[in-house]
């Protein structure tokens, strides 16, 4: 050391800051002095340049864990005493307030289950078709139809307009089509009713499906080739070693027999395309050219180059069609006024499960789900946990009284406020965990249930996800960082010295947890008005009369075509049948149209469908004037229809106008048809629409059989002997009318159940926690009680006198609730044409459930309280 | 209660921590028994300790040793060293005087205890009957330097 000379060295100055910072303290000194030296006698013997870049080195050879802060043994060992401490208390806090315990995590649990459901089933939703190797590529060609009366999208499409379009536009690579049809199938003896999709050869290179047997380019390369998926080839031979057997489809009461080339893996359940059995697209196609562009009957799919941008092909569609389908589109702007416009444009194959617009042609699609349900079950689901987490803040502020003492020693041992926080997050957390696990059994027992009601499989294990772990830990934390936040802050708030030198009262009137009850009891209130809405909205769509008698009324679906013959043949059978009360013809459905009037002035737009003269007496439709269809009017067939009275006042024919309808003429599709009758309104279609114009021709359709109530089975039995005798390779298939008036508002069913469990379980908890707090007031009250009781006071004025505080909170929320409900139902029923009216009941009774279930909950603790002997609750200080 | 509650937790909270600190000492020790060998790197810094002795410091140690041998030795290495030897007690250590090119920070000064004392001389012991043990024209010749 002697040999330094005086000049001084100094080395930069960053890592004396980083050192001092993360040094231990009693290193510090040492080692920023051998340092210093250090650099000093380097730059003497290198120059500063050098030493500069070796002091780097040597600054990251201290960076090692024995020097760091944290490993100092003494504050390990005060770390860990700490935490072992934190556990035990967490623990017996736990252990010795059973009911808290069981309240927080009965709630916790149940709102968590709540959000993982959601979370699977949104999972599903966005999932949808994600497995194709090419699903950026391929595209749905879909149609745009602009007409009078808005937009109409449509997912179909006609034959010539894939094969049109990728000649014509670079960016298509190649086109797939795919048409779905319901066929007789035909195995040895046995027939069956199968949905068969036609596809084209490519099907299986476009899409991703994989074969269990036959070769993807190959299956399809005869014509009469058939390929199965696993499942139909179980149902049909036990076992899918199938390649090489026959199963014979009906084309035109023909059987023609198809050789099975392939198998294919089911499609997954998160595929939009669904199939069983696949039948090469050309098949009963010889000619492929059909010259209409204007119709809407089949799929197709485009797969882009990889470059391509679909925006870029669209514009594209709109030039080829109008050039394609000029003369076409003349003809159709001459017969329906009313479209204004046709436009084909793409949809992305990820979208499609996602948009519900696109009508219910669906070709091997399974229905479209609305992402609406997703919101609606997503914000459910939030709701029950934000009002289980509400139940823990609230109890745990309120429970602090007893935890008071706790914080005060710990604080004057000298906790700091920081540990404190940590100590009472990491409890919460540690409940968390309970409810978590406790939720991971909910969902595991509710999953069936929660499939049929979402209409999904879902199964567990879809849990085994990195982005679904890890959304479900994010779920965890979140939760006990919301519980335990607040609580964590106000505990580790107390001054020690006020909770230890007397009576502690922690914030008198404490306007948060009120203000989170009120909060709690709204959002319940809330899902019970939308409940009772509902309720009352589809009581009135199923019990509302429809204008006819759809009691005990059979159709047997006979198909298209005409079948005179087979219809009087069975109409023959049946008519000495005991068990039968009637027999009538009637097209299924109707369909919209629209003819001439009035000279041949005005245009009308109506539904027509076709009866036969026994059908209106049977459905007890009445006739407002005029007369039914009749044998003795042989020009009934030709000539005559019966309207109702929409289409009456549509078309002008009241008594304003003093027209008369009956004999008024109509121009349908150059027919001149005369008006014979005028029956009462019905409600053919759903109660979301009014009631349209509709046009009765005599005609035939499918068979209506009005059976006797007694005599359901023996009717059916009559009916289907019948139905063999004239059609002996046909599957028998029947509907009741009332059954297809009910599946009407499947989907608002689907809504009722939904709102209804939202609302059951979110007034569950909510009462737990009103449950949890008052047992905690009675508690602090206790000898307030037992002195009231000894001046004289009735167990009743007790009981009001604690009730009283919390159902005041409960009419707040109802306060609160009724316009938000008001809201709500009202938007909801925007959707009907025919829709209850918003009475006061509706939002009455929910306020009344509300009100009592808080009541009793508040008495089951008050009414204890208020019977007890004062001596109990006097006697000890 | 109040005071009994306070006292029983008190008491609870002290003894949790005794119990630990009891508990990990013990286990330090039991860590320390097994490593109490003497690694490459720690016998010649050992061994530079007691060459410098007694102004044996980190920096002084790490000049010498980047002389012996010939290659960039770190403070930072041979203070860690120093720490392990320490906690072996095979050195002791106490805090010298404050030098100006140190800032005026003190440097510790350490020197070999008995122990090591006893481990450089067993070393030592082994490599010489090693040594002696070795036949001559058994190592193959080459040029020194």
């Amino acid at each position: 050391m002697s040999k330094h000379k005086k000049k001084t060295y100094q080395p930069p100055r960053w890592a004396d800051k980083l050192l001092q910072r993360f040094c231990s303290p009693e290193l510090v000194e040492e080692i920023l002095g051998d340092l210093h030296e250090r650099y000093a006698l380097r730059a003497q013997k290198v120059g500063e340049q050098k030493a500069k870049k070796q002091y780097v080195r040597e600054v990251m050879a201290y960076i090692r864990l024995s020097n760091f802060k944290l490993s100092s043994e003494g504050k390990n060992i005060i770390l860990m005493g700490i935490l072992n401490n934190y556990i035990k208390v967490a623990g017996r806090n736990l252990l010795r307030h059973k009911a808290f315990s069981f309240i927080n995590i009965t709630g916790l649990s149940i709102g968590l289950a709540c959000c993982m459901l959601i979370v699977l089933y949104t999972k599903d939703e966005v999932s949808f078709d994600q497995f194709h190797e090419k699903k950026d590529q391929i595209y749905r060609v879909t149609a745009m139809m602009t007409r009078d009366d808005g937009i109409k999208k449509l997912g179909g499409t006609n034959q010539i307009v894939g094969p049109s379009f990728a000649a014509e536009v670079p960016e298509i690579a190649s086109y797939t089509r795919m048409e779905t049809t319901t066929k007789i199938l035909r195995n040895g003896t046995d027939n069956y009713n199968e949905e068969v999709l036609a596809v084209e050869d490519n099907f299986f290179s476009v899409f991703s499906f994989p074969l269990v047997a036959g070769s993807s380019n190959q299956v399809f390369s005869e014509l009469n080739t058939m390929v199965l998926s696993e499942n139909a080839a179980k149902k049909y031979f036990g076992t899918t070693d199938v390649v090489g057997k026959t199963l014979d489809l009906n084309f035109e009461d023909q059987f023609e027999s198809f050789v099975i080339t392939g198998v294919a893996k089911n499609p997954p359940q998160n595929s939009s395309i669904q199939f069983n059995v696949l039948i090469p697209f050309k098949f009963g196609r010889p000619s492929d050219e059909e010259s209409n562009w204007v119709g809407f009957h089949l799929n197709t799919f485009v797969v882009l180059n990889e470059t391509a941008s679909w925006m870029d092909v669209e514009p594209k569609f709109d030039q080829v069609f109008q050039s394609k389908a000029a003369e076409e589109l003349k003809l159709m702007r001459e017969r329906f006024a009313f479209i204004k416009a046709v436009n084909f444009k793409l949809q992305p194959l990820s979208q499609i499960h996602l948009d519900a617009e696109y009508g219910a042609l669906r070709n091997g699609l399974t229905s479209g789900s609305d992402p609406i349900y997703s919101y609606i079950l997503s914000g459910i689901a939030l709701f029950i946990l934000l009002i289980a987490s509400i139940n823990f803040i609230n109890l745990t502020v309120a429970h602090s009284l007893r935890r008071a003492k706790e914080i005060g020693i710990r604080k004057v041992i000298g906790g700091q406020r920081v540990q404190l926080v940590i100590q009472f997050l990491g409890e919460s957390f540690v409940l968390c965990l309970l409810a978590f696990c406790a939720a991971i059994l909910i969902v595991q027992l509710v999953l069936p249930t929660f499939n049929e009601l979402a209409n999904k499989q879902l199964s567990f294990t879809y849990l085994l996800d990195i982005k679904l772990i890890s959304g479900y830990v994010i779920l965890f934390l979140a939760t006990g960082l919301i519980a335990g936040f607040y609580p964590a802050l106000v505990l580790s708030g107390f001054e020690p010295v006020k909770i230890l030198y007397n009576r502690f009262q922690p914030n008198g009137k404490n306007y948060l947890v009120k203000g989170l009850v009120v909060f709690q009891f709204a959002l319940a209130t809330f899902l019970i008005i939308g409940t009772v809405g509902i309720y009352a909205q589809f009581n009135l769509l199923t019990n509302k009369d429809l204008g006819y008698n759809d009691e005990n009324l059979a159709i047997v679906h006979l198909g298209n075509g005409d079948y005179e013959l087979e219809l009087n043949s069975m109409k023959n059978d049946l008519a000495k049948d005991v068990s039968i009360e009637n027999i009538a013809v009637k097209y299924f459905g109707q369909s919209g149209t629209i003819g001439k009037i009035n000279n041949n002035e005005t245009d009308i737009k109506f539904d027509i469908s076709w009866i036969d003269e026994a059908f209106l007496p049977m459905a007890e439709i009445p006739l407002v004037e005029g007369r039914n269809f009749s044998t003795d009017f042989p020009n009934d067939k030709t000539q005559s229809v019966i309207i109702n009275e929409t289409f009456a006042k549509e078309a002008g024919w009241d008594a304003l106008s003093q027209k008369n309808p009956i004999g008024q003429v109509i121009n349908y599709r150059d027919e001149q048809l005369t008006v014979v009758g005028v029956i009462k309104d019905y409600h053919f279609r759903s109660l979301r629409e009014s009631i349209r114009p509709l046009l009765f021709k005599n005609g035939s359709g499918d068979l209506w059989i009005k059976l006797k109530a007694d005599q359901i089975p023996l009717g059916l039995d009559a009916v289907q002997k019948a139905y063999e005798k004239v059609f002996p390779f046909r599957p028998f298939h029947y509907d009741f009318m009332s059954t297809i008036n009910e599946r009407r508002y499947v989907v608002e069913a689907k809504w009722k159940e939904m709102i209804t469990a939202g609302a059951l379980l979110s007034i569950f908890i909510s009462s737990m926690g009103l449950f949890g707090l008052a047992m905690l007031t009675i508690q602090r009250r206790t000898k307030e009680v037992g002195i009231r009781k000894v001046l004289g006071a009735k167990v009743t004025d007790i009981v009001t006198l604690i009730s009283v505080d919390f159902v005041r909170l409960v009419i707040i929320a109802f306060v609160i609730a009724i316009p938000a409900g008001a809201y709500a139902i009202n938007y909801w029923l925007q959707d009907f044409a025919y829709r209850i009216e918003l009475s006061w009941w509706i939002f009455a009774l929910p306020g009344f459930v509300a009100l009592s279930i808080a009541i009793i909950t508040i008495s089951f603790q008050s009414v204890k309280a208020a019977i007890a002997n004062p001596i109990d609750s006097l006697r000890n200080e | 209660m109040l005071l009994r509650g306070t006292f029983s937790f008190g008491t609870y909270l002290l003894y949790e921590n005794r119990r630990y600190t009891i508990n990990l000492i013990l286990n330090i020790d039991i860590f320390l028994m097994r490593r109490s060998d003497l690694g490459e790197f720690e016998e010649v810094v050992l061994l530079t300790v007691a060459v410098l002795s007694p102004e044996a410091y980190s920096v002084a140690v790490a000049e010498e040793l980047e002389e012996q041998l010939g290659r960039m030795i770190t403070t930072g290495a041979v203070h860690a060293a120093l720490q392990r030897l320490e906690k072996k007690g095979f050195l002791t250590s106490k805090m010298g005087e404050a030098t100006q090119e140190r800032g005026g920070r003190r440097k510790r000064l350490f020197s070999i205890t008995v122990a090591g004392s006893r481990m450089v001389h067993e070393v030592r012991e082994v490599r010489n009957r090693l040594w002696g043990r070795i036949g001559p024209d058994t190592l193959p010749e080459f040029n020194m330097g």
